[in-house]
């Protein structure tokens, strides 16, 4: 204390002011810089967890990679990748989407909690209808983090028991042909040679199995689907049960329920015999398809069989 | 110069000093975000490698696929057993992986090692289990993955790919080597002779019977499953099929695709067998021997073979010649045949 009774001189309040008001000051500012930097990491994280989800869902088959067969899926981790497939492929498997759908909480065990998320599959063909994996909206004041990927897959509701594709036939013919029991016992249905052309049978076997025989309809598609070989015929039998009788392709889709209602045995091998003129630029493809029963016959279309490429939306917030 | 003049009385900090600390809370705040960014970047390099990585895992069914077909390629030319054919795939493989690691590391800039650590015979006979050890460095940045893949082998169709991926059953060539050379005609083995002298010289009974017998050449899968199905159908149609199409069956008894390659017709793994069908006509004998590939090769017995005899199957009779195989009790259970 001076002698004027003051304990500090004006510069060294004028000092005091100046540097509380810079404390002050940068404070605030370090409390601003705090906010953004809160706000940035979580930016970050909630991207890199959409980044990192789409690639699990892309990129892997899921843990374990049958996890669409299980009932009970306590352990399970979700992968879309279709198993056959490889890494770089991007292609999904349409019976783990379709597991995915119906089961929309496995995605939930994915995110952190208090995250959301959606994930649709529009086909790039804007003819094809969009498959909802998982069907949610956000709230109009959420911010929206969102991945886009180009992935394939094969049509949702097919399930493909066998396929007769004559393009570049004459170069696989020899090595995948399937010699049947026409083939071989009669010597009736001898290959067909678009080289010469000559006309013959294109035999192909496969299986239904009890589940499902009871719950899917099976069609017979062709593309083009008016064909222009009027000649061609089909045929569906056993080895051991020859007894149906050769068919025109009157429509496409057709219906086959009651063929395969007459001829399936349980168990057995089924054949698909398909009789063309053998005329080069008359070829067709055949594709006898399943699909659950009670899907409308306007549903089945050519177009949908085969590989479809896609966007894959994937969407979290919070 | 002081900005604010003040004397040397009680003043702990000066004006410049003050003014200082200013600069070193931004400079300081600055260093927190580029550690922050630092870390970021981090992360985008592990995901590259991560990538990499998969490239590689991606890659090794298909070398391995090539390496099995040119290896079962050379068995066919030279008749040769490979033996211990897993060290063989597993040396081929690594050379060809080695290729594709030092070109892909010239290209990404990294330090890319896969290790082929063991090839094995899986459960499933059509498969063969790859383990592999991937190690990829970048800047002060690594991944080390361990992989175990199952390969198929197994004949799909090429839908139009130029590159044939089946690959050929080798044990006929190597069993038969000795006794001439055996002919192939599209998926089919024709023996010839060569079988039938095979049999002689072990001293096996009614070996004439394999004159000019034929088997499959490419490993396909049977679609007649539950086995069975061959036998439980009217006339056997089920089994002609099968043989005139040349199936293969899973099989306790039979050797695997890498014991094949090492000479062997049996082995403790899972394997495969397949019919040697004697050529139409050919059944004065009503017993002979067994059928099966791993029966009539097999050299596991006290005399040095292990071929046991069957009763004839005939599954079909057309133009006065009667087609059939000799099957033992045990078989023709496995395959619904009435005994």
């Amino acid at each position: 204390m001076d002698s004027y009774g003051y304990i500090f001189t004006i510069d060294a309040l004028l000092s005091l002011i100046l540097i509380i008001v810079i404390i002050g000051v940068s404070a605030d500012a370090m409390d601003i810089a705090g906010t953004k930097i809160t706000d940035f990491s979580n930016e970050k994280s909630n991207e890199r967890i959409v980044v990192d989800l789409a690639e699990v869902l892309i990129k892997t088959p899921g843990s374990p990679e049958n996890w669409e067969e299980i009932k009970y899926f306590n352990r399970v981790t979700p992968g879309l990748r279709d198993i056959k497939s490889n890494y770089a492929d991007n292609k999904l498997s349409m019976a783990k989407i379709n597991y995915l759908k119906s089961n929309p909480n496995l995605m939930d065990k994915m995110i952190p909690e208090g995250l959301n998320c959606s994930l649709m599959i529009y086909p790039t063909d804007p003819s094809l209808p969009a498959i909802p994996v998982i069907n949610r909206t956000p709230k109009d004041d959420s911010e929206v983090y969102i991945v886009n990927r180009t992935v394939s897959y094969e049509y949702s509701l097919y399930n493909i028991y066998s396929a007769i594709i004559m393009d570049n036939l004459e170069n696989n013919f020899n090595k995948t042909g399937y010699i049947c029991h026409y083939s071989s016992m009669t010597n009736t249905h001898k290959q067909p040679d678009f080289n010469k052309p000559k006309p013959g049978w294109i035999c192909k076997p496969f299986k239904i199995s009890a589940e499902d025989f009871n719950s899917t309809d099976f069609y017979l598609i062709t593309y083009p689907p008016v064909l222009n070989d009027k000649n061609s015929l089909w045929l569906i039998d056993r080895p051991d049960n020859t007894t149906g009788s050769t068919q025109k392709f009157t429509k496409s889709p057709m219906n086959i329920n009651s063929r395969i209602n007459e001829i399936w045995d349980g168990n057995g091998l089924l054949v698909l015999h398909v009789y063309t003129s053998g005329a080069s630029f008359n070829r067709f493809n055949v594709y006898l398809v399943g699909v659950p029963s009670g899907t409308p016959e306007n549903n089945i279309k050519v177009d949908y069989i085969g590989l479809k490429s896609a966007y894959f939306i994937l969407k979290i917030w919070n | 110069m002081d900005l604010i003049t003040l004397d040397n009385k009680g003043y702990v900090i000066s004006g410049l000093t003050l003014l200082l600390i200013i600069p070193a809370l931004i400079m300081s705040l600055m260093l927190v975000n580029l550690i922050n960014m630092d870390e970021s970047t981090d992360q985008i390099k592990y995901d590259s490698l991560y990538h990499i990585s998969n490239d590689l895992d991606a890659n090794i069914p298909v070398l391995t696929r090539e390496v099995l077909k040119e290896n079962t390629a050379k068995v066919l030319m030279d008749g040769h057993a490979i033996p211990n054919s897993r060290m063989v795939i597993k040396t081929g493989l690594q050379t060809k992986i080695d290729d594709i690691t030092e070109n892909y590391g010239k290209e990404t800039g990294a330090s890319i090692q896969c290790t082929i650590k063991s090839i094995n015979s899986p459960s499933d006979p059509y498969e063969i289990e790859i383990e592999s050890e991937i190690v990829v460095n970048k800047e002060n940045n690594s991944i080390n993955r361990n992989i175990s893949q199952n390969v198929s082998f197994m004949e799909t169709e090429p839908k139009g790919k130029s590159v044939d991926c089946r690959i050929p059953d080798p044990l006929p060539f190597i069993k038969t080597k000795k006794y001439g050379a055996i002919s192939v005609d599209g998926n089919r083995i024709h023996y010839g002779s060569t079988l039938s002298q095979y049999l002689k010289s072990k001293g096996i009974n009614n070996s004439q019977i394999y004159e000019n017998a034929s088997s499959p050449l490419y490993f396909k899968p049977c679609p007649y499953d539950p086995y069975t199905s061959h036998g439980s159908c009217n006339m056997l149609i089920n089994l002609k099929n099968c043989i005139d199409n040349g199936y293969y069956h899973k099989s306790n008894d039979g050797a695997c695709l890498l014991c094949r390659l090492e000479g062997k017709a049996t082995c403790d793994h899972m394997g495969l067998e397949t019919f040697i069908v004697p050529l139409a006509g050919n059944y004065s004998e009503l017993n002979g021997p067994c059928s099966i590939d791993h029966v009539i090769f097999s050299e596991n017995g006290p005399q040095g073979y292990g071929t046991y005899p069957g009763k004839v199957v005939e599954y079909y009779y057309s133009y006065n010649r009667s087609n059939g195989i000799y099957l033992d009790n045990g078989h023709r259970n496995k395959y619904g045949i009435s005994l």
